[in-house]
């Protein structure tokens, strides 16, 4: 059985943010981009990460970008920022996934993914907000709790799930009365993000959470979105697309302009 | 996406949205493979957490069951919907549909599969638009046992509806051309033949499914021929098999809604001289109080002088284990074992206890019970309860419990090689049942205490 020691002793094991990302970071809230790429191609692991992603098709680069000014410079400071907060779930992404059929580079197509048509979906609404945009860069982090945490009970939890309809949001809920959203507003804790964005990591994923001001139809579009990436092929497959309870959203003039933006995407 | 199999009837649960791209992923080949093997009544779609499907979504799902519809005849179709969503396929696909709607997953499974517990007598109203489908909804309830109550028109539908536990409004009944569908009816196992019974029935019949309720105790398995159009000499000499095989079980085999038309003389002979009892109808069968009395005792003879064996004995430490972590993991407490002796089953304080019996089948033979005091039986099935439960749902609970814990036991025995099934779970709210259907039975008891509270394993043969 999960409990509260169990997340406890987990988030014990999170490290800290390396001190050249934190400088870097430090130096784009600056907004600084070229010196922000100097200090990031100190850290090769980094360059290699960012190289990774923005080299995905999703991105539609036609050339290979290379190296760390010309990523800085081609993706502008929102984009980078959200993609280093990204590389941070690097540090705690498991080398072999167990519960669920997935691996690094499916972890980053997701992350690439929900970055990528976050960025059509502020641009429709016209909307930039920096504290939500770093919120859903931790998001994916969600993923990685359940496999840690469901690690050692998965034989009993697939069992339990082949007998009961349960998300494994709803069993990880009546074992430790926390949401993963929670627990990745911890992770985040530690990686000194503000109050604030973990207030938002926590309420994105509670579905009888509705306050949030102003920012209200963002958030919407967001849940909207994670909806909609989590019923893509690839987390189908990995048996991650009943990870959460998100509530379904039955709003048409919402869905018709969510499906309007993806769906120009796609055929782009 | 693995789907959740219930009552005969496997539901898939998509999340999100349904397009060409991962309708594929939702049914995969896989999983009709599996749907195929497993010979289920239904397959269907839940779109309960789906917020938008398109037609090309929805006609790849219905290609992949259709799959499955055709190789063994699988009721197949979704449900769990809203009327915006029901109106959109109806849209979707004007022409006559080859699929069912159903309002919600319990409303499929009064159409489907082979437990109509919940549904009897319960009132269930139809009310559909189209006329033809209402009245096809409610035969086919009919067929079933049920007595739903059919509304004339909208006021008569809307004065009705307070008062109906399950109302079909948004439903649609696509062809129901499976044969067997099997569903249970006062302790008797009615399988409903359609159509010509030939050499395809031995094929598609659920042969584990039927060796499983024989295992289970069910003694009166009844064939009704009633839309069946003739039975030829290969089905009578399966169901005739059937027969001699129950026997050994003490099970018996009846058949109804024969006549001259639909089976020769001298196959009914057949079926006579193999033990199978013919009578008119279900009405006659269901008034002979006297089989009626065995379909009822059946299920809580007591075996006599049946003890442990040591194929059981040797899988107990798997079988011990396999519980204390499944009980641990789902409880969040720490169980002790006090002792393990071989003895009768014997409880301390019947009056305070829940209890659960499996049977285990297969290369291991067994039943295996598990005694609860009430108030641990409660929290170590919290997960799987709601909040304000009562008795009835922890009880109901705890079958869940020990199937989770016969899945885990399973599981394990497989790693020695070892491959055993289980049957579905009976549940005690009165220890004092249990004990008579123990009585003259020695097995394995461990004793064990989680959170100072008592709990028994006792497995026997």
């Amino acid at each position: 059985m999960l409990s509260e020691v169990t997340i406890n002793n987990y988030i014990e094991t999170i490290p800290p943010i390396p001190k050249i990302v934190k400088r870097c970071v430090k130096i784009l809230d600056d907004g600084d981009l070229v010196y922000a790429a100097d200090i990031a191609s100190e850290d090769r692991a980094l360059i290699h990460y960012l190289q990774s992603i923005v080299n995905k098709p999703i991105f539609g680069f036609r050339g290979e970008i290379k190296n760390a000014r010309q990523i800085f410079g081609i993706l502008g400071l929102s984009k980078v920022k959200q993609l280093i907060y990204g590389y941070y779930l690097l540090l705690i992404l498991p080398k072999k996934w167990e519960v669920f059929d997935f691996n690094a580079s499916l972890f980053q197509d997701f992350q690439a993914r929900l970055i990528h048509n976050w960025e059509k979906i502020v641009k429709f609404l016209d909307k930039d907000n920096a504290s939500i945009n770093q919120a859903i860069s931790i998001i994916p982090a969600t993923f990685i709790v359940c496999e840690m945490l469901f690690r050692d009970i998965n034989s009993t939890v697939s069992i339990l799930r082949n007998k009961k309809q349960m998300s494994y949001e709803t069993i990880f809920y009546k074992m430790t009365d926390r949401s993963f959203f929670e627990v990745a507003s911890l992770i985040a804790k530690k990686w000194d993000f503000s109050d604030n964005i973990l207030e938002i990591i926590k309420k994105i994923g509670d579905a009888k959470e509705g306050d949030f001001g102003e920012n209200a139809l963002i958030i919407s579009y967001f849940r909207l979105l994670l909806i909609y990436e989590m019923s893509r092929p690839s987390i189908v497959k990995a048996g991650l697309s009943d990870l959460f309870n998100l509530e379904p959203i039955f709003n048409d003039e919402l869905m018709n302009n969510f499906y309007k933006i993806i769906q120009e995407e796609e055929i782009r | 996406m693995k789907p959740l199999v219930k009552q005969k009837i496997a539901f898939f649960s998509p999340v999100g949205f349904i397009d060409g791209e991962n309708a594929v992923d939702i049914v995969s080949p896989q999983d009709i493979d599996y749907l195929i093997r497993a010979k289920l009544e239904g397959s269907f779609i839940s779109l309960k957490k789906v917020i938008f499907f398109n037609k090309r979504g929805i006609t790849l799902l219905i290609e992949s069951l259709q799959k499955v519809k055709d190789e063994c005849g699988t009721v197949i179709g979704f449900c769990d919907y809203d009327i915006k969503k029901y109106k959109m396929i109806l849209d979707m696909f004007p022409e006559n549909l080859n699929f069912s709607l159903f309002d919600t997953i319990d409303i499929v499974t009064l159409f489907v599969g082979d437990d109509l517990k919940s549904a009897k007598d319960k009132n269930i109203l139809i009310y559909v638009s189209k006329n033809e489908q209402k009245n096809q909804l409610a035969m086919e309830l009919y067929e079933r046992g049920l007595s739903p109550i059919v509304a004339k028109n909208e006021s008569d539908f809307l004065e009705k509806r307070n008062d109906a536990e399950f109302v079909i409004e948004n439903a649609y009944l696509g062809k129901l051309d499976k044969t067997p569908t099997v569903y249970i009816k006062d302790n008797v196992i009615v399988y409903t033949l359609k159509g010509f019974v030939d050499s395809s029935f031995a094929k598609k019949f659920d042969m584990l499914y039927h060796i499983n309720s024989l295992k289970v105790g069910f003694k009166i398995f009844l064939f009704d021929c009633d839309a069946a159009s003739s039975v030829n000499v290969h089905g009578v000499n399966f169901i005739c098999k059937l027969s001699t095989a129950g026997a050994e079980y003490g099970a018996v085999v009846v058949m109804t809604g024969l006549n001259s038309r639909k089976v020769t003389d001298k196959l009914s002979n057949d079926l006579e001289d193999a033990g199978v009892l013919v009578y008119p109808d279900m009405k006659a069968l269901f008034s002979d109080d006297e089989i009626m009395k065995e379909a009822h005792d059946s299920s809580s003879v007591a075996k006599k002088n049946k003890g442990i064996t040591k194929k059981l004995v040797s899988s107990l430490s798997v079988i011990i284990e396999s519980t204390v972590k499944t009980i641990e993991v789902l409880s969040g407490y720490n169980t002790n074992k006090n002792s393990i002796k071989i003895q009768p089953l014997s409880i301390l304080n019947p009056e305070k206890v829940l209890s659960v019996s499996l049977g285990l089948y297969g290369d291991v033979e067994g039943v295996f019970i598990l005694v609860f005091e009430k108030t641990i039986a409660k929290k170590a099935c919290k997960i799987l309860l709601e909040e304000d439960s009562e008795e009835s749902d922890v009880l109901e609970a705890l079958g869940e419990f020990i199937h989770i814990i016969g899945g885990k036991i399973s599981q394990q025995l497989q790693k020695k090689n070892i491959k055993i099934d289980v049957t579905m779970p009976r549940t005690f709210d009165c220890a004092e049942d249990l004990l008579v259907s123990q009585k003259e039975t020695k097995g394995a008891q461990v004793d064990l205490s989680a959170n100072g509270e008592n709990l028994i394993i006792f497995l026997t043969r």
